[in-house]
């Protein structure tokens, strides 16, 4: 019963995640979507419309961390088939920063169509992410504790929190030059609602070899901002989401993107996307530590001769102490944040007409790291009906991570379902993350496979001699 | 069949990693954790106020304008009030008023006849002899005419130079009708009356009351032994001010002793040397008129024999507070010191108590000046000793036992170590050393906080003098391994030993002198690992 509560636990608790997008999607160019990652995919139809609301639902949840399986290497032997929990050891699974993500985005309007060697498209999506970074010497601290060889070490409590909620109005345009190199990019246009970002939110603590006094460093920097009301510091105001349409927030994006068709059956190409900012404006609060590089310097409780005061009245007197060591500026300016940018570098090689095996290589920077990760995968392309897409990524020291695409054509009417670790509903212990995508179209002009040669006989000019 | 293969080959190998990890972590049956832990814990900075309380025992302490810190033992001070010093006393009389022969024949010839008179009663109270006038605040006053005549009458009743606070009028007037053979009565409040008993400033104790009476013939005769009778009573009287003269009976009598903890209770081992004890007679008052302060005898006692105390006066004279200062008190003490008195022989002694007794006596140059008190005016005066901390303190020991339960439960059992690093900054010039004995309930030692011994705190340096020159500064560890700390955790009694020595010049002690300006600090910071290794 203790075990199953502890595989509970775990299994919740281990893992931190990875804030990819669906690299199954890229190489589905059967999929108008997948030219959210590369403004130059092209899709295989002449032109298309999503469903109103429905066409691309997208939802992730990714940590930095270890999965339950890598948990595993935390335990050590016992008595005889027994294992020991080392709790020490959770330490090694960790990142020096490790943070969770959460994303939500719907497309409310989507469409485009080709014309000659031009592609037109368009979007309107809301999304919504949330990154919180957690510093590995947090758990350091807690777990390892700061005497023994941590003495005189500065701990660095370094957290970041990052959520923005926007909406995006895309217009992407592709242009195929000859055959074989077309070039993209999509220009967007942004209104942001609502976001909290931090810039710095951080606590060093040095501890004294000599004394074990507590040398306490703060910095924070806290943007908040929303069209519905102050976030913060919002004792009477009401804070009501609603006017969406009136968000004075705004920002611009940009994507960029190339593919090249090197022969018949290798293709290249790369992308970068979400490269934009937002201004924030409205209802804007601004918290600053007026002092980031002050220190305060805990050396112990402080008892004196004839002194009166209670204890309550000391930890009050110390409390106002560290608030005056560390005092906070509240401003309502007007901030920017950027995006959270991605690059794709992808090739294919064309193993027959239906089969394509690619890899691609992908990476982000967040909280000053670059996070890189890589998809190998095999898509095949049943017919004019059916793709599928079978991938598996490697990142944040996961290796199996297995994902599946797969687009339905019923006529003009496509539906489609991407999910990265596919297996993570029936194998959470063995995954870091789980996106999934889906959603329907409408899509028109899709072109038809080339029929196969047939493999005939070979007419035979010369009558063969026959004998009597 | 080799796609089917390539999505099922994954899922049989992922479903294999789950069981897997499932299989592994029911076979987890113990978590090993370990911490170690260092925080700066307390940062004290005291000065021999603090540090020697458990030597003063219930004594107070104190610093004298140079700094120099004494142990103040007090004895309960003895106070009274004016009310309780001159309590008022009932004041009753009786007296009659005739009519004399020619009034009789008036009233019976002319149909009435109007008769005055004046009496003076005594105003007695206990201890004053000479009252000049009263504020009462409280009391009653009755009186009642008793008409033994058959003529009915009207009486008009003057109690002279007694008046109301603030009334315009200078005596109180009082008028009735009295019917044939009846009894007239007044009845009244003395709250807020004033009482002049000095008769126009020439006497004092006077209560003077004017009686007129005018008869109307009812057409009666009058008997020979006819007559009109007065009574009068005043009571429950409490007084907000009394003037007068108050005499010399004494006002206080104090016979009793001041307890010594130091030397009684506190000091088990080592002897402590007060170069310059000082014992204060302290008095306060705010009465107007003077008093003599009489020493009868002090002495140091205890068990051993008493030691008298000599050189001290024997009478202190205290002036008073003048008219219309009553709010203000006059303070003063005498002082019996080193070297005009042999208080330092008598505390060299140790004494566990001192005796004393001493009375206060008002007006000891007689009825020189006249006297006031108020309700509330008080004479306290308190019996101190005061030890200023110059001298020496040679191998004081005090050894105490207590019960002792860490009672740290699971806590004890997970701590493998513990480090206490003390840093110590001495200015004091004393050393100061502590122990303390974990003991099993049957006071068997099973282990002790220093080991070996070691003081907390070496003294200051001195120089021959006894001035402070240097400060002492030590930083150590104080180490607990897991056996210490279970041994403690264990224990059920604590013996604990703390230990002082004024500091050493050239090897051999000097009297030194603690002063508030010399500090001691302290400061503690705690190392520990803990250590988890649990099977379940």
């Amino acid at each position: 019963m203790k075990n199953s509560k502890l595989f509970t636990v775990l299994f919740f608790a281990s893992g931190l995640l990875h804030a990819q997008q669906t690299f199954t999607l890229y190489p589905m160019n059967s999929i108008p979507q997948s030219s959210y990652l590369n403004p130059a995919t092209r899709p295989d139809c002449k032109w298309y419309f999503g469903m109103p609301g429905l066409n691309s639902v997208y939802m992730q949840y990714a940590n930095s961390g270890f999965n339950f399986n890598q948990f595993l290497k935390a335990t050590e032997p016992g008595n005889g088939d027994s294992l020991i929990l080392n709790v020490n050891k959770v330490l090694d699974l960790m990142d020096k920063k490790n943070y969770i993500a959460l994303k939500f985005e719907n497309t409310w309007l989507t469409g485009g169509f080709k014309f000659g060697n031009h592609f037109f498209n368009l979007n309107v999506t809301d999304k919504a992410h949330m990154r919180v970074s957690i510093p590995k010497d947090l758990f350091r601290f807690l777990i390892d504790g700061n005497g023994g060889d941590n003495l005189g070490e500065t701990f660095e409590f370094h957290f970041k929190a990052g959520a923005v909620y926007y909406r995006e109005y895309g217009i992407g345009y592709n242009y195929t030059l000859g055959d074989k190199l077309t070039l993209g990019g999509k220009l967007k246009y942004l209104q942001g609602f609502a976001t909290i970002n931090t810039n710095h939110a951080d606590l060093d603590v040095t501890t004294n070899k000599e004394d074990y006094s507590l040398l306490l460093k703060t910095n924070l920097e806290l943007n908040t901002a929303s069209s519905w009301g102050r976030i913060i510091n919002n004792p009477n105001e009401d804070f009501e989401p609603q006017n969406f349409s009136k968000s004075g927030n705004r920002g611009m994006g940009l994507d960029l993107g190339a593919s090249y068709k090197w022969n018949d059956k290798i293709e290249l190409s790369a992308s970068v996307i979400d490269l934009g900012f937002i201004n924030w404006k409205e209802n804007t609060v601004n918290i600053v530590s007026r002092n980031p590089n002050a220190g305060f310097n805990f050396d112990g409780i402080h008892v004196k001769s004839n002194d009166t005061q209670s204890f309550d009245q000391y930890l009050s007197q110390l409390k106002d102490s560290i608030l005056a060591t560390f005092p906070l500026d509240t401003t309502t300016t007007t901030f920017r944040t950027t995006l959270s940018s991605e690059f794709f570098i992808y090739g294919s090689y064309m193993l027959s007409k239906k089969l394509t095996a690619g890899a691609l290589f992908y990476g982000d920077f967040y909280n000053r790291r670059f996070y890189p990760g890589l998809t190998l995968n095999v898509k095949w392309k049943a017919g004019k009906a059916l793709t599928l897409n079978l991938s598996n990524s490697f990142y944040s020291r996961s290796f199996f991570n297995i994902g599946l695409g797969g687009s339905l054509n019923l006529g003009a009417w496509q539906v489609y379902s991407i999910m990265d670790n596919v297996l993570a509903p029936f194998i959470p212990a063995g995954v870091k993350s789980i996106s999934w995508r889906f959603g329907t179209n409408f899509t028109f002009g899709r072109e038809r496979m080339k029929p196969k040669p047939e493999n005939k006989m070979p007419v035979m000019e010369t009558p063969v001699p026959t004998t009597n | 069949m080799k796609r089917v293969l390539l999505v099922i080959l994954p899922l049989i190998l992922f479903g294999s990693c789950y069981k897997e990890a499932k299989k592994k972590i029911d076979r987890i049956h113990g978590v090993k954790w370990s911490g170690t832990y260092a925080i700066s814990a307390i940062n004290a900075d005291l000065n021999l106020d603090d540090a020697v309380e458990i030597f003063s025992g219930p004594a107070n302490t104190g610093a004298y304008f140079d700094k120099t810190i004494y142990f103040a033992y007090e004895a309960t001070e003895i106070s009274k009030t004016g009310s309780q010093l001159y309590p008022l006393n009932d004041q009753n009389g009786t007296t009659s008023a005739a009519l004399t022969n020619p009034e009789k024949a008036t009233l019976t010839g002319a149909g009435s006849v109007t008769t005055n008179r004046s009496f003076v009663f005594p105003f007695v109270m206990t201890g004053i002899p000479e009252l000049d006038s009263v504020y009462f605040s409280k009391g009653n006053f009755s009186l009642a005419f008793q008409n033994n005549y058959d003529h009915p009458c009207t009486v008009t009743l003057k109690i002279v130079q007694a008046r109301r606070k603030n009334s315009g009028s200078p005596d109180l007037i009082y008028n009735l009708n009295v019917g044939s053979r009846a009894t007239g009565n007044i009845n009244d409040s003395l709250s807020n009356i004033i009482l002049d008993a000095t008769k126009g400033g020439t006497g004092f104790n006077e209560l003077r009351m004017d009686l007129s009476i005018t008869y109307t013939n009812s057409g009666a005769g009058i008997g020979i032994s006819d007559n009109f009778n007065i009574n009068y009573n005043l009571n429950s009287l409490q007084f907000s001010r009394i003037y007068g003269y108050f005499g010399n009976l004494s006002v206080l009598n104090a016979n009793d002793s001041l307890s010594l903890d130091i030397f009684d209770q506190g000091l088990k081992y080592g002897t402590f040397r007060f170069d310059d004890p000082k014992l204060k007679l302290i008095y306060t008052h705010n009465m107007g008129m003077p008093f003599q302060l009489k020493t009868n005898s002090l002495s140091g006692y205890k068990p051993a024999g008493t030691t008298p105390v000599v050189g001290y006066p024997a009478t202190t004279a205290i002036s008073e507070i003048p008219f219309g200062s009553e709010g203000n008190f006059i303070t003063d003490s005498v002082v019996i010191s080193h070297p005009s008195s042999n208080i330092q022989t008598v505390i060299k002694n140790e004494p566990t108590h001192i005796l004393y007794n001493f009375n206060v006596i008002p007006n000891p140059g007689g009825p020189v000046k006249r006297n006031f008190v108020l309700a509330n005016s008080t004479f306290k005066v308190k019996v101190m000793m005061e030890l200023p901390l110059n001298g020496l303190a040679t191998k004081v020991l005090l050894i105490d036992t207590t019960d002792f339960d860490l009672n740290a439960g699971k806590a004890s059992e997970v701590i493998d170590w513990v480090n206490f690093r003390m840093n110590i900054h001495n200015e004091i010039p004393i050393t100061l050393g502590f122990q303390a004995y974990f003991m099993d309930a049957n006071s068997l030692i099973l282990d002790s906080l220093f080991e070996p011994f070691r003081y907390i705190a070496n003294s200051a340096t001195i120089d021959g003098s006894g001035n402070v020159i240097a400060p002492y500064d030590e930083i150590y560890d104080v180490y607990l391994e897991k056996d210490k700390i279970q041994n403690i955790q264990n224990a059920k009694k604590l013996m604990f030993k703390a230990f002082m020595n004024t500091a050493e010049s050239g090897g051999t002690q000097v009297p030194v002198r603690i002063t508030q300006n010399q500090h001691l600090k302290v400061k503690m910071g705690i190392h520990t690992k803990v250590a988890v290794n649990e099977k379940f």
